[in-house]
């Protein structure tokens, strides 16, 4: 199972800058729903990459799903040369995203995030407007009933204000 | 200390509706989202988080249960 502090802290502890995305951000927003892995978009500076690899190598990164006993090392030219990487970790399932369809890379998608607290972690988070974009250009026919539930979220909590 | 904003604080755009997703909508239990509105942060993702390992817990159950 995913351990979501761990890995938050883990990733706040080294100061790495991305921004919170899919289910977990979800969750914060309202959703009742539960995810089993954690979605950030990363800022792919390199001074960013190099606080990435720093929280994440003692946790024994691997590609999720790859056939074991592949040289896979997450390192920052691992970083630099590739985008998205789904790991698995001792921590549980990490999604890295370097950009995401509807929304961009973190330096684009940041101006749309608010700043909260989680597990005593400061954690830019997507705005609930900006999830709902997200999904819905990633146009995947299983997220329509996700969609429509945060649509209705966002709808009862405008209705609150 | 970062300010923390409140948690919709830059979240004003509005975009079209879908019709496919206005469909969907009609079967989303709304009193759950309302309940989870009134929770804060921290209550929402605790719940989560303890849902998830009563999930987990099934299905290892159901895993040692299989026959061999």
């Amino acid at each position: 199972m995913t351990d979501f502090e761990g890995l938050l802290r883990r990733l706040g502890a080294e100061d790495v800058r991305f921004v919170l995305v899919g289910g977990f951000a979800s969750t914060v927003h309202g959703s009742p729903r539960i995810t089993v892995d954690l979605d950030i978009v990363y800022a792919r500076d390199a001074e960013n990459l190099t606080r990435l690899v720093r929280a994440l190598a003692p946790l024994s990164p691997y590609l999720r799903g790859a056939p074991a006993g592949l040289p896979f090392e997450l390192d920052v030219p691992t970083l630099t040369r590739g985008l998205n990487f789904t790991l698995t970790t001792t921590m549980g399932d990490l999604d890295l995203l370097g950009e995401v369809a509807g929304g961009g890379t973190y330096e684009q998608l940041l101006p749309q995030t608010s700043r909260i607290r989680v597990f005593d972690a400061d954690i830019d988070i997507v705005t609930l407007s900006q999830l709902i974009r997200l999904k819905r250009a990633a146009g995947r026919p299983k997220d329509l009933e996700v969609l429509a539930e945060l649509e209705a979220l966002l709808e009862e909590q405008r209705s609150e204000k | 200390m970062p300010d923390h904003e409140p948690l919709h604080a830059n979240d004003d755009e509005g975009f079209e509706p879908d019709p496919v997703i206005e469909v969907y909508k009609r079967d989303v239990d709304r009193t759950l989202i309302r309940e989870q509105l009134r929770r804060s942060v921290d209550v929402r993702v605790g719940n989560m988080i303890a849902a998830l390992r009563v999930v987990e817990a099934l299905r290892e159950a159901a895993r040692r249960q299989r026959p061999r």
